[in-house]
């Protein structure tokens, strides 16, 4: 071997085996388990084709479909699913159910990301703040959480619906501020243990402001934390939102959620069974196929476990 | 023990603080407001409902309204010759709308004492409202508690136990599934099953309507528990099956159970005897979650079956804008969540003999 080598003889070239043991980074690593992962893949594709009916549904329903979502039509109420024209029927007013569905899910699914997208802001702000510094700031967050916590978030939510009517916009924020608290704990705790690493001492020794330390050396360490938890929260959010919506406290008609949908639902027992099925099964769906995609990362990017 | 249980009751009480502060805000913040609601009187003309809004506090400074919610005005504004009109007064104007002579003496004994005034829509006091409506909201909270967490454990024990195999991997389905599902549909679709096609259950209610709105002993009635019962079960079998198998199979490593099937003890005795006893102390830390779960779940539960309790009462009370019984029933929730959490502080250190709170 020695004959034959190049001047940097002392570099090792590493075969593919090897070159996947020795020279795979952690994020690589878990690719490679995901792509092993049946189930979590499964999950994936489905939040996929949700996602993107969700983004295309005006498209959707003014191009393919060509029917107005709210128009009403009162001798065609209740048609049942599999009518011609109506793909999953028509509810007590006579809309399309179909079109409905696709304008709810846009609502609902925009709610639950860009709800679990403020509360991770909130979340990393806070819980680094708190986690890094300690102290009287860490105190007073821990004392604003532990109120905030003692609430059950659905009566918290209950109280501020009554004040506000909520329209889909303010919505996300009131859901956000009331949910931060969990993913801020989590990162919190996090930050805490990396604060203590000694990377994070030597970047203080060098006269890294503390602002610095960070963004640049605890931000990177904690995102497969925070993109487990985001896919989780989403799950979460879209979930408070549609109770929130089916008690009628949530977003109001017309605007269509998956939740609000529901509202009539227990009128509907005898002549439209159908109108309570699928709104709730899209839910289900999505939520299971977010739980199924956080626990998933989880395993494929979790350090600990080996091979 | 008992200085532990001090300590902790004591640190609640900023909690408590903490939380009627919030929930004052928010009321005042609501459109119209309790003041608004409670001088609405069509055909009132402006002035009167203004001395009226005066006489209620409206133009007190906001920290002396609140601690009148709080606190109660009876100490505030007092007569003592007897004459039905008020002659002392701290905090307050003797007279607050501007008529010259002295309003009448404050009645509220504040929240803390548990007057949360009454409520708009009944003019009855908001804690003989709940009083009413509280029965039937524990009985199908202890149900579920009781049902949910005997199952969970039992669940997470044998799938510990069976590790990988098929059940096992049924319970973890099974979890994921009902902590998935959005309660109020799965309700909504058991009712469609069983009540409206089947036609096996009631579709809703406590118990058969009467004219004396009153129901028969529970076991005349269980066929009305049943579905409501599962429904606020799914999510505690969901985490105590979860949380029992994981703590399961956290002890089953350790030496002493090593040192037990050295001894030849069958699997039965080591996992049932030895392993399950200590694997269920950390299971008691999870009854305030549980609890803060059973009362959010009461509200979608309740209102899916028009069932008479408290979480419905909430609902119905935000949809008629009724703030003091919206305002007492988020405050005693959050004094029930911390006492849960309290309570299962407490628990844990009753049944684990390693824990000395000193």
């Amino acid at each position: 071997m020695a004959a034959q080598s190049k001047p940097h003889s002392n570099v090792v070239q590493l075969t593919g085996a090897e070159e996947r043991f020795f020279g795979e980074s952690l994020f690589q690593k878990g690719l490679r388990r995901l792509r092993r992962d049946k189930l979590t893949l499964v999950a994936l594709s489905v939040l996929c084709v949700m996602a993107l009916l969700a983004l295309f549904a005006p498209v959707i329903i003014n191009q393919v479909l060509r029917v107005d979502p709210s128009a009403t039509d009162p001798f065609e109420n209740f048609l049942p699913m599999g009518t011609p024209g109506h793909l999953f029927g028509t509810d007590d007013l006579g809309r399309d159910q179909f079109a409905r569905l696709l304008q709810a899910g846009q609502v609902s699914m925009s709610i639950g990301f860009f709800g679990a997208l403020i509360t991770l802001t909130i979340g990393l702000v806070l819980g680094m703040t708190s986690g890094y510094f300690g102290g009287f700031v860490d105190d007073a967050l821990s004392w604003i959480i532990a109120t905030l916590d003692s609430i059950p978030s659905l009566f918290l939510l209950i109280l501020i619906s009554s004040v506000l009517s909520p329209t889909a916009e303010s919505l996300v924020i009131v859901i956000a501020l009331i949910g931060w608290t969990g993913t801020t704990r989590l990162i919190r705790g996090q930050t805490f243990s990396l604060r203590g690493l000694d990377y994070v001492t030597s970047a203080q020794a060098l006269g890294a402001s503390p602002w610095r330390i960070m963004f640049v050396h605890i931000v990177p360490n904690l995102i497969s934390v925070v993109m487990i938890s985001l896919a989780t929260s989403i799950g979460a959010l879209i979930l408070t939102e549609s109770a929130l919506s089916f008690l009628g406290l949530g977003v109001q008609p017309p605007t269509a959620t998956w939740g609000n949908m529901l509202i009539k639902a227990q009128t509907f027992y005898i002549r439209g069974p159908h109108m309570v099925l699928m709104p709730g099964l899209l839910i289900f769906v999505t939520v299971l196929c977010l739980y199924v995609v956080g626990d998933g990362l989880r395993d494929a990017f979790d350090p600990t476990t080996t091979d | 023990m008992f200085r532990y249980i001090l300590k902790r009751a004591i640190q609640s009480i900023p909690l408590i603080f903490g939380i009627t502060v919030l929930t004052y805000l928010l009321m005042t913040a609501a459109p119209g407001g309790p003041v608004g609601a409670l001088t609405f009187k069509p055909g009132t003309p402006p002035q009167e409902r203004e001395k009226l809004a005066a006489r209620l506090g409206v133009n007190d400074p906001w920290i002396v309204q609140y601690m009148r919610w709080l606190l109660g005005d009876d100490w505030m504004r007092w007569d003592s010759d007897g004459d039905g009109l008020a002659d002392h007064a701290v905090l307050l104007p003797l007279d607050a709308d501007g008529d010259g002579k002295a309003e009448a003496p404050g009645t509220s004994r504040g929240v803390i004492r548990g007057d949360f005034g009454n409520s708009f829509v009944s003019r009855r006091p908001v804690l003989d409202v709940l009083s009413e409506r509280l029965p039937a909201t524990l009985e199908l909270g202890v149900a579920s508690l009781v049902i949910g967490v005997f199952v969970g454990v039992v669940l997470g024990i044998l799938a510990a136990v069976r590790r990988g195999g098929w059940f096992d991997n049924v319970t973890r389905i099974v979890a994921v599934v009902f902590n998935a599902i959005p309660s109020f549909w799965l309700g909504l679709m058991l009712i469609l099953l069983f009540g409206a096609q089947l036609q096996l259950l009631p579709l809703q209610g406590r118990c058969k309507a009467t004219i004396s709105d009153s129901c028969p002993p529970i076991y005349d009635r269980i066929q009305y528990m049943i579905l409501p019962t599962f429904i606020l079960a799914t999510g505690l079998v969901a985490g105590y099956s979860r949380f029992t198998r994981a703590s399961m199979l956290d002890i089953i490593n350790q030496d002493y159970i090593r040192t037990a099937r050295a001894k030849g003890l069958n699997d039965r005795a080591v996992w049932f005897r030895h392993a399950a006893r200590n694997a269920l102390i950390p299971v008691a830390t999870f009854l305030g979650p549980a609890i803060t779960g059973i009362l959010s779940g009461a509200v979608i539960t309740e209102t899916i079956f028009s069932y008479p309790g408290v979480g419905r009462t909430i609902v119905q009370a935000v949809q008629q804008r009724d703030y003091p019984v919206v305002m007492a029933v988020t405050i005693y929730a959050a004094i029930a969540t911390i006492f849960g959490y309290l309570l299962s502080d407490v628990l844990y250190g009753i049944i684990d003999p390693r824990i000395r709170y000193d």
